[in-house]
C-alpha cells in the first residue's frame, strides 16, 4: 500500500527465529557440522559514500558487524562501503546505476556528503520521466559547516576574525588587480581560488550556490531569473578567472597546499579554498586528506589554516543516510540499513564522529575536541545559514557554471608505446590502447565549445624529425573546431616504440608555458602506461627541479600536468612526482577498465 | 556412555527444549490477544512522529507495525475504493485525531464508505511549543511583548541587525515540520492561524483575508526549505545550532525528551515556551473497519502497554509515569485548540499558495 513506509517486524517473529537460529546452531555445534551458511545468509548493505567520510564509515561499519546490532530477522548483516563522490554517484543513480561490475555495487544506502544531491537526483530522474529514488528523507548523521579555509597570515591579513569575513569579501578580493599587493603582502603574488568542480563536488556545489547568492546580495529565494541576470554572470566570471584549477575533490587542493607548506612556500599555491570545516581539522593535524596510509605519520603544517564562516551565512553538509526507494533494495535489505543507521546515530557512536572532526548529528553529543579554536575553528559558529535553493535552481546553478567556469588550455599527451598494443580486455581482445582511445573520445564531450584542446603522442624515434620523441597530431586550438580531428586522430593511434617519459613530460611543459594564456587553465594531461626507456634522458631530479621551480613562488604562468598511470606497469611513484612538482593530481588506472572514470575525473580540473 | 550416545542424548533434549519453548511462546502469545482470529500478528499503522512510541509497542507486544508519514496515510487512505479496503494490510491506525476526521471528511465527501471506523478517545496528548535560542529571545523580547505567533507575524524573515541583533544571525528564521507530510507541522500552522485570526475555529473564510494571508505568509515564506529533509526541524536546530533555525514550532513530545537529552551546551541555550492559548496534539486509535483484528489492537493499544508506550515516547498519559523532559504544566485544555479538520486542510492550500 504505502511504499515509502516501513515495517517492524512483531516480536513473535523475531524471537522464533532468534529461537530457531540459536537451536540449529546447537544442533550444528553438537553434531559438528560446519555453519558457512550462516555467513552466506548475511543481509548485505552496500553504501555508496562521499569520499571524506569513508574512513569512518568504513571503520563504523565494522564495529556494526561486530555488535548485536548487526541483525535481522535472525539473519547477520554485512554492511560494505565504497566510495562514490556525491556528484559522480547522483548522476549514475539518475542513469538507475547501470554496470555495477564497472561502477561498483548498486548501493542500498547512498551518503552522499549532502541532502542536496537528493533533490538533485530525484530532479534529475523526474526530467527524464523516471520514479523517484529518494522517497524518504535519509538521516542526518553528522554535520560540517562550508568554510573558506586560509593560511592564518592571510586570514589575518584580511582581518579575521576582528571582521566578519564572506563570499562576497573573498570573492571581491579575487578580483582585484593588485592581488595581495593590496593587503600588504606583495610577496604572497595574486589572490589565487580554490574551487572543486560542481559537477563532482558538494563543496564546489556549495561554493558555487554561495557565489551566486553573493551576486545577487540575496541569502534566500534565489531564481533562475537571478542567473540569467547580466550583473550576475559577469560577476561569476569575475570569480572563476582567479580560480587555479577545479577537481573532483577538495583533497587534492589540501593536498597539494600540505606539501608547498612542508617545501616552505605556503602561500604560492592557493590563497582560499572552500573546504568542509572538517578538513580543516585534518589538515592542521597534518592529515590533509583525512586518511593515514599505512606507516604515514601526521605531521603539522608549518602554517596552519584557519576557518572563516561566512559573515552571510553558509551552507552545511548533514551527511544523510539516505535508503534508497530503487527496485533493486530488498525489504531484508532496507530494514537492515535501518538497523544500522540506528547504531551509526547512537551516542557512543557519535563521539567516534566528533572524533573524525564532523559535528555529531546526535544532540546528546556535545561539540568539543577536536572542534576548537586551537585548531583554527570556532564552534560556536556559523551563526546562520544559505537557504538551499530548490531542485530546478540548483540544477540552473551547474548549467550555468558550466557556462561561465574557467576555460582551458589543455594538452592531451598519449602514450603510444608498444605496450600499449597489450591486452587489455580478454572478452573482446581490445587492447589498453584501444580502452585509452575510447576513453578519451568519450572524456572530450566534458569540455566547453571554447576549451582549447590539442593532442600529442609520444615513443622513442615517433618521428624522423627533430624532436624525435613525439609528435603533435593536432594543434591547440578551440575543441568546437578541434573535435573532429582530435576523434579522427585518437582513433587511428597506434603502438610504436619504446617510453620517453621524461622528455614527453618537460618538452610538453615547456611548450605550455611558452604559449601560456593567464585567462585559461593552462594544463598538460599526460596518460602514460610504462616508465621511462629513453637512455638519452633519465635525469627525473633535474626535471622536477625545472617543474618545481618554475612552479612556485610569484610564478604567474602556472602549468599543472596531471598525470594517468594506466595498467600495472605504469610507474605511478613518478607520475605521482611530476603531478605534484606542478601542483596538479596524479590519477590512477591500474585497472584498465576504470579508464573512462579516470578520464572523466580528470577532466573535471577543466 | 560413549561419545556417539551423549551425542544423541544431547539432539533428544535441545529438539524437547526447542519444542517446549515455542508451545509456551504460542500460549503467551494467545494470552496476550496479539494474534489475529485469522492468524498472524495484529497489524498497526502508526504515523511517523509516533515512531519511538510504535517501536516502543511493538517490543512490548506482538503488533506488527508499519510507520508512515500521516500525509500519505490520509491521501491513501482517503482515496482506497471501498472494495479494497480488506486488502489494506491493516486492523488498526495510530495517529492524531484531525487526521481521522480529514480521512472520514474526505470520504463522505467522494461517496466512499468509511475505511476507519469512529476514533478511540485520546490516549496521549502533547502541546504546541516553540524552542527559541535565549540570546535570540532576548532580543526579540524588546520587540515584541512575548515570542509568539503574532511575534513571529511580525518579525519573521527581517534581518536581525534591524531589530538589534548580530550581523552574522542573518535573519529570522522560524522552522516547523512540512505540515503536508506530519502532524507536528500540521498542528503547529493550526495554532500560528488561529492565533492570528484570533479564534481556535478559524474558517476558510479566514484564511483568504490580505491581513491574514500577508502575516501568515510572512511567517511561512521566512522558513528555510532546505533544511529540513534530513532530521526534524528541532533536531536539526539542537544540532547545527543557530545556523540552522532561529525558532521552532514543535509539540513538546518531541521536543521535551530531545532537549532533555541533549548536551549541556545546547540544552542549556534554549527555551520552551508554550504559545498561548495552548493547543494540543491528541492520539487516538482508528480501527480500520471490517479488520478482523481491529478490536483486539484496540484493547493492545488503549491499555496498559500502549500507554505507556505514549509515555515513554514523551506523551502526557494520565495515570503514566511522564518521560524525561515532559513536565506537568503547563495544565493542558480539554479541547486541542486547534481548528477542525476541514479548517486544516483549507489551511494547507492556504500555505502551498503562498510557498508555492
Amino acid at each position: 500500500m504505502m511504499p515509502r513506509s516501513h515495517v517492524r517486524a512483531p516480536r513473535a517473529g523475531r524471537r522464533t527465529t532468534a529461537a530457531l537460529l540459536a537451536a540449529a546452531t546447537l544442533l550444528t555445534g553438537i553434531a559438528t557440522t560446519a555453519i558457512p551458511a550462516a555467513a552466506q545468509s548475511c543481509v548485505t548493505v552496500d553504501i555508496a559514500s562521499s569520499p571524506e567520510k569513508l574512513e569512518l564509515l568504513t571503520d563504523l561499519a565494522t564495529r556494526f558487524g561486530r555488535s548485536d546490532a548487526a541483525d535481522v530477522g535472525g539473519r547477520c548483516i554485512d554492511v560494505r562501503v565504497t566510495r562514490a563522490s556525491s556528484g559522480a554517484a547522483a548522476t549514475l543513480l539518475a542513469a538507475s546505476w547501470p554496470k555495477p561490475a564497472k561502477n561498483g555495487p548498486r548501493p542500498v544506502i547512498w551518503s552522499p556528503a549532502a541532502s542536496t544531491w537528493g533533490a538533485v537526483l530525484d530532479q534529475r530522474r523526474a526530467e527524464s520521466g523516471k520514479e523517484a529514488y529518494v522517497t524518504t528523507p535519509g538521516t542526518s548523521f553528522m554535520l560540517t559547516p562550508l568554510v573558506i579555509a586560509m593560511p592564518q597570515p592571510m586570514a589575518d591579513a584580511i582581518g579575521y576574525p576582528a571582521t566578519p569575513i564572506g563570499f562576497s569579501d573573498v570573492l571581491a578580493l579575487s578580483q582585484d588587480p593588485t592581488g595581495w599587493a593590496g593587503k600588504g603582502h606583495p610577496e604572497w603574488g595574486p589572490f589565487r581560488l580554490g574551487k572543486t568542480n560542481p559537477n563532482f563536488s558538494t563543496s564546489g556545489l556549495a561554493q558555487t550556490v554561495a557565489q551566486y547568492y553573493a551576486a545577487t546580495g540575496k541569502t534566500t529565494d534565489l531564481t533562475l531569473e537571478d542567473l540569467a541576470r547580466p550583473e550576475v554572470d559577469a560577476f561569476a566570471r569575475g570569480v572563476e578567472s582567479a580560480v587555479v584549477h577545479y577537481g573532483d575533490t577538495t583533497l587534492t587542493f589540501l593536498n597539494n597546499l600540505y606539501r608547498a607548506d612542508r617545501r616552505g612556500d605556503p602561500y604560492g599555491y592557493a590563497s582560499a579554498v572552500a573546504v568542509e570545516e572538517k578538513s580543516v581539522v585534518d589538515y592542521n593535524r597534518g592529515n590533509p586528506d583525512g586518511i593515514l596510509d599505512p606507516g604515514e605519520q601526521p605531521r603539522k603544517p608549518r602554517v596552519p589554516l584557519v576557518a572563516i564562516y561566512p559573515k552571510e551565512g553558509t551552507l552545511f553538509s548533514d551527511n544523510p543516510l539516505i535508503v534508497l526507494d530503487a527496485p533493486w533494495v530488498s525489504n531484508a535489505e532496507a530494514t537492515a540499513a535501518r538497523a544500522f543507521t540506528k547504531f551509526v546515530t547512537s551516542a557512543k557512536n557519535q563521539r567516534r564522529v566528533l572524533e573524525y572532526g564532523f559535528r555529531p548529528g546526535n544532540p546528546a553529543v556535545a561539540i568539543g575536541k577536536p572542534i576548537t579554536a586551537a585548531n583554527g575553528l570556532d564552534p560556536s559558529q556559523p551563526q546562520t545559514t544559505l537557504e538551499v535553493p530548490t531542485p530546478a535552481v540548483l540544477a540552473g546553478v551547474i548549467d550555468q557554471w558550466n557556462q561561465v567556469r574557467k576555460k582551458a588550455r589543455v594538452l592531451l599527451v598519449v602514450d603510444v608505446s608498444g605496450s600499449m598494443g597489450d591486452e587489455a580486455d580478454p572478452r573482446t581482445g581490445a587492447t589498453k590502447l584501444d580502452l585509452a582511445k575510447r576513453a578519451a573520445i568519450a572524456a572530450l564531450d566534458q569540455f566547453q565549445p571554447e576549451d582549447e584542446v590539442g593532442l600529442r603522442i609520444f615513443s622513442t624515434e615517433i618521428s624522423d624529425r627533430e624532436p624525435t620523441d613525439y609528435r603533435d597530431l593536432v594543434p591547440i586550438g578551440p575543441i568546437s573546431a578541434n573535435k573532429p580531428d582530435l576523434e579522427r586522430e585518437i582513433e587511428r593511434l597506434k603502438p610504436t616504440q619504446g617510453t620517453p617519459l621524461y622528455t614527453a613530460a618537460e618538452d610538453s611543459y615547456s611548450f605550455m608555458r611558452e604559449g601560456f594564456d593567464a585567462t585559461r587553465i593552462n594544463a598538460v594531461v599526460l596518460l602514460t602506461d610504462g616508465r621511462n626507456e629513453d637512455p638519452r634522458n633519465e635525469d627525473l631530479a633535474g626535471l622536477l627541479s625545472a617543474l618545481r621551480t618554475t612552479t612556485e613562488g610569484e610564478s604567474t604562468t602556472p602549468v599543472r600536468i596531471f598525470t594517468i598511470a594506466y595498467g600495472n606497469d605504469a610507474d605511478e611513484s613518478t607520475l605521482k612526482r611530476i603531478a605534484e612538482a606542478t601542483n596538479a593530481a596524479a590519477y590512477s588506472a591500474v585497472d584498465p577498465a576504470t579508464i573512462v572514470n579516470v578520464f572523466n575525473a580528470v577532466v573535471s580540473n577543466f | 556412555m560413549t561419545t556417539a550416545t551423549r551425542r544423541l542424548a544431547a539432539l533428544v533434549v535441545a529438539i524437547a527444549m526447542i519444542g517446549a519453548a515455542i508451545g509456551i511462546r504460542s500460549v503467551l502469545d494467545d494470552d496476550a490477544g496479539t494474534t489475529r482470529s485469522t492468524g498472524g500478528p495484529l497489524r498497526l499503522l502508526c504515523a511517523t512522529p509516533l515512531e519511538t512510541a510504535c517501536d516502543e509497542l511493538a517490543s512490548r507486544t506482538d503488533v506488527r507495525v508499519t510507520v508512515a508519514p500521516e500525509g500519505e496515510s490520509v491521501a491513501t487512505l482517503s482515496q482506497v475504493a471501498d472494495d479494497d479496503i480488506r486488502d489494506l494490510g491493516y486492523d488498526g491506525w495510530l495517529t492524531f485525531e484531525r487526521d481521522v476526521q480529514i480521512v472520514r471528511d474526505a470520504r463522505e465527501r467522494a461517496a466512499l464508505r468509511p475505511v476507519v471506523g469512529a476514533p478511540s478517545a485520546a490516549i496521549g496528548r502533547t502541546p504546541v511549543v516553540l524552542g527559541v535560542w535565549k540570546d535570540r529571545a532576548e532580543v526579540l523580547a524588546q520587540q515584541c511583548p512575548g515570542v509568539g505567533w503574532q511575534c513571529l507575524a511580525d518579525v519573521a524573515g527581517t534581518a536581525w541587525t534591524d531589530l538589534g541583533g548580530d550581523t552574522r544571525w542573518g535573519s529570522v528564521k522560524p522552522g516547523h515540520a512540512d505540515p503536508g507530510d506530519y502532524g507536528e507541522g500540521l498542528a503547529v500552522i493550526g495554532q500560528a492561524a488561529a492565533t492570528l485570526v484570533g479564534r481556535t475555529d478559524p474558517s476558510r473564510d479566514d484564511y483568504a483575508d490580505d491581513a491574514f494571508l500577508e502575516r501568515f505568509g510572512r511567517i511561512e515564506r521566512a522558513v528555510p526549505s532546505g533544511l529540513t529533509a534530513a532530521s526534524s526541524p528541532f533536531a536539526r536546530m539542537l544540532t547545527a545550532g543557530p545556523a540552522a533555525f532561529d525558532v521552532v514550532a514543535t509539540v513538546e513530545a518531541e521536543a521535551g525528551p530531545l532537549l532533555a537529552r541533549a548536551s549541556a551546551d545546547r540544552r542549556d541555550q534554549v527555551d520552551l515556551l508554550y504559545p498561548a492559548p495552548v493547543a494540543t496534539l491528541d492520539v487516538v486509535f482508528a480501527p480500520v473497519v471490517g479488520a478482523d483484528g481491529a478490536d483486539d489492537l484496540r484493547t493492545v493499544v488503549t491499555g496498559d502497554d500502549g500507554r505507556a508506550a505514549l509515555a515513554a515516547a514523551g506523551y502526557r498519559v494520565p495515570g503514566e509515569t511522564p518521560a524525561r523532559g515532559v513536565p506537568a504544566t503547563p495544565a493542558l485544555p480539554d479541547t486541542s485548540n486547534l481548528p477542525g479538520a476541514g479548517s486544516l486542510v483549507a489551511l494547507l492550500e492556504t500555505r502551498r499558495e503562498i510557498t508555492g
